[in-house]
């Protein structure tokens, strides 16, 4: 199943919102757009996603959105308990967004599907968060508590907040040369434990990607299109090298539950589905010939995209959603 | 159809006043790259205007404006351009490997994107219908009127838009060996509506459908419009004469066809001259007159030359030459419509079915002024080898490149719309890379994902020199919100070693006058040193041993620390405006060793000799006196360089006779 769908602007992020342990015959997602004069956040609805061959889709509801949408995470209800206004469950995962102009938003929705009820109270601001004056580019939840967020930007520093406690603490961590950095919150020196530096290529990171099983092993994309494969343990080891794309990678993921499967998506107009199991390594070079196969490709860009059991969606500059099965791809 | 003269619509929008006067003395502009207009009180102006007239120029006549047109944010025309962009790039992807079937593609493709544009536009109206409504306030502050009016009008140029490519596909793509046929096919498709029998027409009506039918070919319609009356022979031979009407299909042989039509016309003689019923029944008689291709007969039937020409394309000339096609169809204007004027539309057509689609393409640009059109029609002919390929002297480029061109510039007045443009900019060679220079040094680099993209553009383009603009551009504005080494990573990137050089003295200001984390210094010197010229060597050095000082104090290593700073001051690493500051710390060390009780171990362990505080004091007495004095000094108090020299003083004779 392959769909395009073509919005009225340029494309920057995009979320999956439906809940994982609900069974759907609709799914709903958000996607941010960037560089217009508007920016917006649009909220779509995918019906019958099962029909793999002519899924329809909808677009349900749209925001405007001041600065660049550049990233978009899903936030956990229960953290949300203590929260007024927030009384019952959301039909949808409430989402933060960080945004160009510095800030972090957090939205809950109430009534998506829901015409009659009036467009400011179907997706509602519940907090901003005004982090920085430069862009803010990437978040993400803690994992284990969920309490924590974490979220960087231009500025070179780490804001790390929590909604509830109102808590914030940055720490300055500038990014160039491209260091992957660990760090442990507990520790208060706000120093990193460990600092990976690939010094056979200085392109800029762009994208990271947490293998699901394997706590130690991470992917790093690159802005000339390679992605490195690092084992946290080692910080003297050198990472394994291998160039995907022809330009930056914007995003890389692996597949939830098929965890030898990485996907990545690129400034080269690509999305491609990387076979980990079917890669083989040069041990002279230190370099991964990987097998990969393209579900997309477009004349511009495709910037983010977000998997949902064997749902692929990505999003493009130009201007297209783009629908795939993650299991079905055209191979190079 | 008439459409509107697209040249005084855009007479009365300047006609105008846009701004309120600005200057008082004076108002001067500049053209900008695309629909832009740059209004600005002129400095020329206070400078002839004589001195007793000169009045003070407030803050608001420094201002600039800029005035722009066409920038619309409609939604659904940015998706018809997305949309439309895809099918550009993948004509100019294959060029040189084009087939016949590649360019029906794209030309079909073009006509789907006009028609669901113009699906999403009636669809944009009955929503925003609903909208206003349900919002009065909506209703009240957006004319809903006007706005009716707006999409209505788009999308009337829409169909138009659409025929005419529908016109040039099938003219020159389709069926393009059978000019007759396509264009007989396009009239159906376009002007002619399905006529329906209601069970009230009268006698009268159904002749004049089944007249009408017959004359837009549409064969099935009248036989079965036929049918209504009571059967009788001469309907039912009149039927027969019907389907057997031998229809030009792309697959016949025009020399079969030929002799099948005179097969047919001799029948159709045949019939109408032996039936005295057909001659006295006037309504018979003039399908039958229509039929043998009886020119008054088909005139007196006929609304407008199109239908004229396409009734005389079926029953007189079938197999007419596309040649001759222009002057054929300039005879089917009654002389009535001679006198009018042909309107802009007429006349677009009229040079299509002349070949001269250079005219078609120019009148397009200049009467319905939609360059999106004359952009992609002239791009899709120009594949095809139907349009002139020489450079035009009044046009300075060739036919296809100037429209292409114009369409950019159009592109150009909503900056969101960039990346599609660089497509169509980078089909234009020369002329295009020159303006695609132009535009992306003009682009705000707002963050870094921006930054990226546009070196891509440049990268993909092989502009260089506007790679190393735009990494100045990104390095100077990193440099400006203290992100040092971004900014030299970008700067060493456009090699600029001159700014990099001025970034690091910023750096190096900031330390002094701050306390920066020793792992900021440490990325700075990562970042310098991937400079492979090694431009920045000295800065290297003196960055690290500064490191190396910092984490000296830190472990509480005074005396490493303090060969460390002569070192640096010594080998003139360190800039002058850390000499004070390095003295400052190397009095700090002094004292502790003074504090060390035996006289014996502060002999043994001392750093600072009797010539080390003499050359501190030499140094001090350079930065006091130096021109940049105040430069140098600011970083500390005067105060502390009191403490400074009076400490330097006091120390000097307890270090005599220290090796």
């Amino acid at each position: 199943m392959k769909k395009l769908f073509i919005t009225g602007s340029k494309l920057r992020s995009i979320k999956f919102l439906t809940r994982d342990e609900e069974t759907n015959n609709s799914i709903d997602f958000v996607i941010g757009s960037w560089g217009e004069t508007e920016n917006t956040l649009t909220f779509y609805t995918l019906e019958n996603p099962d029909m793999y061959d002519d899924p329809h889709i909808s677009q349900t509801h749209t925001i405007s959105h001041n600065g660049n949408v550049n990233s978009i995470v899903t936030y956990p209800y229960s953290s949300l308990n203590n929260m007024e206004n927030i009384n019952q469950r959301p039909q949808l995962n409430p989402f933060l967004l960080t945004s160009s102009n510095g800030n972090v938003t957090l939205y809950h929705i109430e009534n998506l599907h829901n015409k009659s009820t009036p467009n400011n109270q179907r997706v509602e601001k519940i907090q901003e968060y005004k982090l920085s004056k430069l862009p803010i580019n990437s978040i993400d939840i803690e994992s284990f508590s969920q309490q924590l967020i974490s979220a960087a930007g231009d500025d070179g520093n780490v804001h790390i907040f929590s909604i509830e406690q109102q808590k914030h603490k940055s720490s300055s961590q500038h990014q160039p040369p491209p260091h992957i950095k660990l760090f442990d919150i507990r520790d208060k020196n706000q120093k990193p434990n460990k600092i990976f530096l690939n010094k056979r290529n200085l392109s800029s990171n762009y994208s990271l990607a947490l293998h699901p099983t394997n706590p130690d092993q991470i992917v790093v994309g690159s802005a000339d299109g390679s992605i490195s494969v690092w084992d946290m343990r080692f910080e003297s080891l050198e990472p394994i090298v291998s160039r995907i794309h022809s330009s930056a990678i914007w995003n890389l993921m692996f597949h939830p539950i098929y965890s030898n499967f990485l996907f990545s998506c690129s400034e080269d107009g690509s999305l491609d589905r990387l076979d980990f199991n079917r890669s083989t390594l040069n041990k002279h070079n230190n370099s991964l010939q990987i097998f990969s196969s393209s579900l997309f490709t477009q004349p511009l860009a495709i910037n983010s995209f977000d998997i949902f059991a064997d749902l692929i969606i990505g999003v493009s500059d130009s201007q297209n959603i783009l629908i795939g099965n993650s299991q079905e791809f055209k191979l190079n | 159809m008439q459409i509107e003269n697209n040249q005084e619509k855009k007479q009365k929008q300047f006609a105008t006043e846009i701004i309120p006067k600005i200057h008082s003395q004076n108002l001067n502009f500049c053209w900008g790259i695309g629909n832009e207009l740059f209004l600005f009180g002129g400095s020329t102006s206070a400078f002839y205007c004589p001195k007793k007239q000169r009045k003070e120029i407030n803050s608001q006549e420094n201002n600039i404006y800029i005035l722009s047109w066409d920038t619309t944010n409609n939604e659904s025309i940015s998706k018809f351009l997305s949309q439309t962009h895809s099918i550009f790039v993948k004509l100019q992807m294959k060029q040189n490997q084009l087939s016949n079937t590649d360019t029906l593609e794209a030309s079909q493709g073009y006509r789907i994107a006009l028609q669901n544009l113009k699906q999403n536009l009636i669809k944009q109206l009955d929503e925003s219908n609903e909208d206003f409504q349900l919002n009065l306030d909506l209703a009240n502050s957006v004319n809903p009127k006007a706005f009716k009016d707006e999409i209505e009008s788009e999308a009337k140029l829409v169909d138009i838009m659409e025929r005419v490519f529908h016109l040039c596909e099938n003219f020159f793509l389709l069926h393009s060996k059978y000019p007759s046929f396509s264009f007989v096919r396009w009239f159906q498709l376009n002007f002619t509506d399905q006529l329906e029998i209601e069970s009230i027409d009268t006698e009268s009506i159904k002749w004049n459908k089944i007249c009408r039918s017959i004359i837009h070919g549409k064969f099935e319609n009248a036989i079965n419009l036929l049918a209504k009356f009571p059967p009788n022979q001469t309907i039912q031979n009149t039927q027969k004469i019907l389907q057997e009407f031998p229809e030009l299909k792309y697959q016949t042989h025009l020399t079969i066809y030929r002799k099948q039509f005179q097969n047919w016309r001799k029948k159709c003689d045949k019939i109408y001259n032996s039936n005295e019923e057909i001659k006295q029944n006037p309504n018979l008689s003039a399908i039958y007159k229509i039929l043998l291709g009886d020119e008054n007969e088909i005139n007196q039937r006929t609304d407008s030359w199109i239908e004229r020409f396409a009734s005389k394309l079926l029953f007189i000339y079938p197999n007419l030459e596309i040649q001759s096609f222009g002057s054929k169809a300039k005879e089917c204007f009654t002389e009535k419509e001679k006198k009018e004027r042909i309107n802009d539309l007429d006349q677009i057509y009229l040079d299509i079915l002349s070949l001269n689609t250079s005219r078609a393409l120019l009148r397009i640009y200049s009467q319905i002024g939609n360059t999106w059109l004359s952009a992609h029609l002239s791009d899709l002919l120009f594949h095809i080898d139907s349009i002139q390929k020489d450079v035009l002297p009044t046009l300075g480029t060739d036919i296809r490149e100037f429209f292409v061109l114009e369409f950019c510039q159009t592109l150009l007045s909503n900056p969101s719309r960039m990346p599609i443009l660089v497509d169509y900019l980078i089909s234009c060679q020369k002329m295009g890379k020159m303006l695609l220079s132009e535009i992306v040094q003009r682009q705000n680099i707002d963050d870094e994902f921006i930054y990226k993209k546009l070196l891509n553009i440049c990268q993909n383009n092989q502009l260089d020199l506007e790679y190393k603009t735009i990494c100045q551009i990104y390095g100077m504005k990193s440099f400006s919100s203290h992100k040092f080494p971004s900014g030299i990573n970008a700067l060493l990137e456009a090699e600029k070693i001159e700014i990099v050089n001025s970034g690091i003295n910023r750096f190096f200001k900031k330390i002094v006058s701050e306390e920066i984390p020793l792992y900021q210094i440490q990325l700075v010197i990562e970042s310098l040193e991937s400079d492979k010229q090694n431009q920045t060597s000295k800065k290297v050095l003196f960055l690290k041993h500064y490191k190396e000082l910092c984490e000296y104090f830190q472990e509480n290593q005074m005396d490493k620390a303090g060969r460390l700073i002569l070192e640096i001051m010594k080998k003139e690493i360190a800039p002058k405006m850390f000499w004070l500051t390095l003295i400052w710390d190397a009095i700090v060390i002094m004292e502790e060793e003074e504090k060390k009780i035996e006289q014996e171990q502060f002999q043994k362990n001392s750093i600072f000799n009797h010539d080390s505080i003499m050359f501190f004091l030499t140094k001090v007495k350079e930065i006091t006196s130096s021109h940049q004095a105040n430069e140098y000094t600011q970083y500390i108090s005067k105060d502390q360089l009191q403490v400074i020299r009076f400490n330097l003083i006091r120390a000097l004779p307890i270090r005599i006779g220290l090796k």
